[in-house]
């Protein structure tokens, strides 16, 4: 029996000692510490634009709280695609097993316009515990940030790119394009990716012209598409004027495009983008409220947070909204602004009734609000100021009329509006003037050379290097091009131009790309 | 020792060692039935008309979508369609059902049915209802989703969908604004909803194209006496 008893008490220890084996032990005593990798780079606090073709060098800085070996680290560089509209599982590749980063950026991996993300992982080979870093990068090319300069030589057009060091490139269109812009008219850049499913997302550069109007890779500046390919039914009559895109977002960082309006003869085209499937292409003419194409559009857009398109009408003398998407036939025509004693829109002037000629049309100096030049049927200029976002609690749009006192308005070659102060540019003959909006006076004017005319002007607010807002002034005395850069101080005051650059011909648009 | 201490002690050994059986690892559960196939295609059902289209197309296929329950394979594997007693649309003639393979390593499918233009379609409207049916490869799937069907006919109807997609954009229908609809847009399909840059130059095509048409003949008047407009 004392045997039995033996046998059992064996068999119940050798149980107990096998179900303890079960036992998970959280305890947290007597635990050796391990290595931690830290890594960091001031420069993954932004993106960096990188240019195709140049070699790349990334070695963030490696702490390690046990101060091991780095032949006890195993480092791995990925690369991957980081543009969300086109996979959000991009495949990854590796492309080093080394600490430093030394690559070249080769075409076929770093796609030019696309945004990438370098991520480097260190692994303590003992522990297998992996820290990482990530490095954002946009690959890009010289021509990705400057001024694009659209010339016209002797009714043909070429394009010219000045660089952020104002050095200038010449006949960069002609080098790279053979169809033919004649009458060459304005340049058209959208400020934020496009995704229409007609090419890869990215931003769109527009050539304007009386003929030979067309797409370009907006890096490459290569021909994409002609502009009847850009819509769904080519217009029959092709003399473009406007071709932008309107975003209903006010912050940079979820800026993205809605509506894209056309004014071609005088008669709008929209389309309409925001990530549904499908081709999007410009559409048939928009029809007024009348039910027919009795208009004249001035070739000018604004858009905001609630008209996401306003454009007037030379012929009915008018404003018309556009709206970006509506189940209903109201989306891409013409409409009225709302009207009546609580929704009407308007109370300084009547948006739907205002009875002068449009010259020109800029942003002021408030986000959403927008200077419009006029002239009244006896020759009297008039500066209308509105905005393009209103509240059912202020539902008024409307913001300012005033006859201008501004000589030389109605004749302007050239003019730029704000964005940091209340002034208007403009150019008369080879007179550059800074018309106050606040005091309806011309304050301050710079003289350029006699018979040098204004041909263009441009207002940027923001660069890329943070050197503060510039005015670029294009001129042309007969035989030669030149544009002027004129810093723009806190209080809007042309002073001297600090930067001049020649060897142009007749300069039509000037446009900032970044 | 009596029995009841034996079996006392009997349990005491049991015992750990069942419990010691509940630490074995678990199986992974795993999908073990035989794979079926079902009809993945929603709706499941469409009307076809060769009315949209100009005389010239003779011929046209309509799509259906089939997906698997179970496994790929790495062999390609047959779907069966039987159509329903019930069709007036006779196979060979009206229709023809396209290869219904699931390729090797693939959940779905896309299998074409071809249908044809007949003169008696002018006149008349067929039904099929095409059903899956167990083959070496499948056994049917759900049981609701056995099953696709289709109308076919060569007479101008008014979409199923008018009331609910094409009423707010062109009025209230009539046969002759929807020829000329079809005829200035070259739409042929109307019983889908349509994206909104469609719908949006759809409806602009249509407007410009009636300002032009009434600009050089006159209003244009549907069967019932009305002038065609689009509010």
């Amino acid at each position: 029996m004392n045997s039995i008893y033996k046998s059992t008490a064996a068999l119940l220890c050798a149980g107990t000692l096998l179900l303890s084996s079960c036992y998970k032990d959280d305890s947290n005593e007597d635990l050796l510490p391990v290595n931690k990798i830290g890594l960091s780079d001031p420069l993954t606090a932004a993106q960096m634009v990188v240019y195709q073709g140049d070699s790349l060098k990334l070695k963030p800085v490696l702490s390690q709280s046990l101060q091991k070996n780095l032949d006890d680290l195993e480092f791995t560089w990925l690369v991957y695609n980081s543009n969300g509209a086109v996979s959000l599982a991009a495949p990854r590749e590796e492309i080093a097993k080394t600490y430093e980063l030394k690559i070249l950026l080769r075409p076929d991996l770093f796609t030019l316009g696309e945004p990438f993300i370098l991520r480097l992982e260190a692994k303590d080979k003992q522990t297998g515990v992996s820290s990482y870093i990530n490095y954002s990068i946009l690959v890009g090319n010289k021509y990705a940030t400057g001024w694009l300069v659209l010339e016209d030589k002797a009714g043909k057009g070429d394009l010219s790119f000045i660089f952020q060091d104002y050095t200038a490139e010449h006949g960069i269109y002609n080098d790279r394009n053979t169809a033919p812009i004649t009458g060459p008219r304005k340049l058209e850049i959208s400020t934020f990716p496009i995704t229409d499913d007609i090419s890869a997302t990215g931003k769109r550069l527009y050539i304007l012209a009386e003929q030979g109007s067309q797409e370009y890779n907006y890096l490459t500046m290569v021909k994409k598409f002609d502009y009847s390919f850009l819509f769904f039914s080519a217009p029959s009559v092709i003399n473009p004027t406007v071709m932008t895109w309107t975003s209903q977002y006010t912050y940079s960082g979820v800026r993205s495009a809605s509506l894209g309006i056309a004014i071609n003869n005088g008669k709008l085209h929209s389309n309409l983008v925001g990530g549904f499937p499908g081709v999007k292409k410009w559409g048939d003419i928009a029809l007024n409220p009348q039910g027919n194409r009795n208009y004249s559009l001035a070739p000018f857009v604004v858009g905001g947070e609630t008209f996401p398109a306003i454009v007037y009408d030379n012929t009915d003398k008018r404003f018309y909204r556009v709206q970006a998407y509506n189940p209903t036939p109201v989306a891409g025509t013409l409409e009225a602004f709302p009207s009546g004693a609580s929704t009407g829109v308007s109370s300084v002037f009547d948006m739907n009734n205002v009875g002068m000629t449009m010259l020109f049309q800029d942003s002021a100096d408030v986000v959403n609000d927008y200077n419009a030049i006029m002239k009244d049927a006896d020759g009297q200029p008039y500066l209308l100021r509105y905005k393009t976002k209103n509240s059912t609690a202020a539902p008024v749009i409307t913001l300012g009329k005033t006859a201008m006192n501004a000589p030389g308005i109605l004749n302007y070659s050239a003019a730029a509006g704000s964005t940091s102060t209340p002034h208007i540019y403009y150019g008369n003959g080879n007179v550059l003037s800074r018309y106050e909006t606040s005091s309806n006076t011309v304050v301050e004017t710079y003289n350029f050379p006699a018979g040098e005319q204004i041909t263009s002007i441009r207002y940027a607010k923001n660069f890329i290097d943070r050197s503060g807002a510039k005015l670029a002034v294009a001129t042309w005395n007969g035989t030669e091009g030149k544009v002027y850069y004129f810093p723009i101080n806190t209080v809007g005051a042309i002073g001297a131009y600090n930067k001049l650059v020649t060897g142009f011909s007749k300069i039509v648009d000037i446009v900032y790309k970044y | 020792m009596n029995m009841k201490k034996i079996l006392k002690n009997c349990l005491m050994v049991l015992l750990p060692a069942l419990v010691m059986a509940a630490c074995g690892k678990t199986d992974e559960l795993l999908y073990n039935q035989a794979d079926m196939i079902y009809v993945e295609s929603l709706p499941d059902s469409t009307d076809y008309t060769f009315a949209t289209s100009p005389e010239s197309v003779v011929s046209d296929s309509i799509v259906v979508n089939f997906r698997i329950i179970g496994k790929v394979s790495d062999k390609d594997r047959s779907i069966s369609l039987v159509p329903a007693p019930n069709s007036t649309g006779k196979e060979g003639y009206h229709y023809k059902i396209g290869k219904a393979v699931v390729k090797a390593n693939s959940f779905t499918a896309k299998v074409p049915v071809y249908v044809y233009r007949r003169p008696g379609l002018k006149d008349s409207t067929l039904t099929v209802t095409l059903r899956v049916t167990e083959n070496q490869d499948f056994k049917p799937g759900y049981a609701t989703r056995l099953r696709y069907k289709f109308t076919l006919t060569d007479i101008l109807a008014k979409p199923t969908n008018w009331e609910s997609t094409w009423a707010p954009y062109f009025g209230s229908y009539s046969a002759v604004k929807f020829r000329f609809l079809i005829a200035v847009t070259g739409k042929t399909t109307w019983n889908s909803g349509p994206l909104p840059q469609d719908s949006r130059y759809l409806s602009q095509k249509a407007r410009n194209a009636l300002l032009e048409y009434n600009q050089q003949y006159g209003a244009l008047i549907d069967e019932f006496g009305q002038e065609v407009f689009f509010p």
